[in-house]
């Protein structure tokens, strides 16, 4: 059994962090709860092959993942919803990302849309390019990390999070067109 | 990580669609990027990963078209890390664990 000062002193600072990561994952209190208990019980029983010194956020995650992918994510996350060979030429921003603009109507157009918005346009995407894009533009890691966290090669993680947003974008752009937002600055 | 991309010795090409490759007067490198390439590799410049950042930077000074692309693509990430803050645990939450591992 792990040392369980050394445990509590590398470990428990980061529930906080975790929780937040889980209630992003599964999007329900209740499944982010149980989620961070049951990746502290794996995280404490396998303490022993933790090495230390090494990178205990990261391998924290990569355990959530893990769990999260195996026992919490419903069924219909495995389905691609978003059709992404008809992307080329329908996202707004590649469209003006071409003209040499004076501002960033993009960006104007982003802070429109509500948080609710944004939240359900990523949570649209598999978890196959939602997961990359919440480690890398929410919680911050690296490529490497996160490479380390998903345990595919990080030239993956690069191809992952390039599609997931463009197809993010898409969607988000999709919306912002349905609601109107994108009068006056689209020519 | 792309850095082949950087290091050929091909001549700088010119976009002829936005006429924005830099001049040499800057002195940061001998090779200039051309937008094609700077847009291809903006979201590795974005998310700090691009070894070879300077280069882009050279760029982006004098090119307004890739500095907007910057721009877009900060303010994605910006607007996901606000959509998605998310309340702290319950208190008990770290009793509950303790509580099951020791």
């Amino acid at each position: 059994m792990a040392d369980r000062e050394e445990f509590e002193e590398a470990a428990l600072p980061h529930m906080s962090a975790l929780y937040q990561a889980a209630l992003r994952m599964t999007r329900n209190p209740a499944d982010a709860d149980d989620l961070v208990q049951e990746t502290y019980l794996k995280a404490y029983r396998s303490f022993h092959q933790f090495e230390a010194g090494t990178n205990i956020k990261a391998w924290l995650y990569r355990i959530l993942t893990n769990t999260f992918l195996t026992s919490y994510r419903s069924k219909k996350r495995g389905l691609e919803y978003v059709h992404i060979e008809n992307m080329e030429g329908l996202s707004f921003y590649q469209d003006l990302g071409q003209a040499a603009l004076p501002a960033s109507p993009e960006s104007i157009v982003l802070d429109r849309i509500p948080d609710a918005s944004v939240r359900e346009a990523l949570d649209a995407l598999s978890d196959t390019y939602r997961l990359p894009i919440l480690l890398a533009d929410v919680e911050g890691f690296s490529y490497k990390e996160i490479a380390e966290i998903l345990d595919v090669p990080i030239g993956t993680v690069m191809s992952r999070l390039h599609r997931g947003r463009r197809l993010l974008k898409k969607g988000l752009s999709d919306f912002a067109r349905e609601r109107g937002y994108l009068q006056g600055v689209e020519a | 990580m792309h850095s082949s991309r950087f290091s050929s010795g091909s001549a700088p090409r010119r976009d002829e669609a936005t006429g924005r490759a830099t001049g040499k007067e800057d002195g940061l490198c001998s090779e200039e990027l051309t937008c094609q390439e700077v847009i291809s590799d903006i979201c590795l410049y974005v998310d700090g990963e691009l070894q070879y950042h300077e280069r882009v930077e050279a760029h982006l000074v004098q090119c307004h078209s890739c500095q907007s692309g910057v721009v877009v693509e900060r303010s994605l990430r910006q607007r996901l890390r606000v959509a998605y803050e998310m309340p702290s645990p319950p208190a008990d939450l770290i009793d509950r664990i303790r509580n099951r591992l020791f």
